[in-house]
């Protein structure tokens, strides 16, 4: 599971750059502005409980 | 989950992030964290089964518990902060990895504090 992490988070950046770039050109900034931040809550979202299950099993393992 | 498997989620990890540096380099920045994130979990999974071993051994020697807990304390407290410093150190922000680098030195000075106290009685107790 966790090489297509990072295949899907590069995959995210770039749509969320083509998108943004398009956009850009159309006159729209705002929309791109919009695009890039949901491209970011969607990376959040794929990695945060990674990160808590990471340091949950630290706080296990050394009885932090 | 041999070194290879780290190896490569390692390379791949850095060439996207190089690869989406130019345009949005924030990107970048998530695709390296993920990469760290994965390999330092099967580096937990790995350093699992030491953890085990060390308490075997330990129920073999007699060794008063709390030393070999506050060494391992102190190993995980390097960790994440080396984890968490080195993070913010490729993001650019080297000042907020060098304040947690600094609090893990004291966080781990905290720690041993309780052994140097009983080495000090220790050996107190030998000169009186």
């Amino acid at each position: 599971m966790e090489v297509s992490l990072i295949f899907k988070i590069a995959a995210v950046g770039i749509l969320v750059t083509v998108i943004g770039q398009v956009l850009k050109h159309s006159g729209r900034e705002e929309h791109a502005f919009l695009v890039s931040l949901a491209g970011l809550l969607i990376v959040l979202f794929w990695i945060v409980p990674y990160i808590y299950d990471l340091f949950e099993n630290i706080r296990d393992l050394f009885s932090l | 989950m041999s070194v290879i498997n780290v190896a490569m989620i390692g390379v791949c990890g850095v060439l996207l992030s190089v690869f989406l540096k130019q345009q949005k380099n924030d990107y970048a920045l998530y695709i390296s964290l993920g990469a760290a994130v994965c390999i330092l979990i099967l580096a937990v999974n790995r350093l699992g089964t030491v953890m085990e071993s060390i308490e075997k051994i330990q129920s073999y020697i007699r060794i008063d518990g709390s030393y070999v807990k506050v060494l391992i304390k102190m190993i995980g407290i390097t960790y994440v902060a080396e984890f968490a410093s080195g993070l913010c150190r490729d993001a650019g922000y080297a000042s907020v990895g060098a304040q947690i680098e600094m609090f893990g030195k004291f966080s781990i000075m905290a720690v041993s504090m309780p052994i140097l106290l009983a080495l000090i009685e220790t050996i107190e107790g030998f000169l009186t």
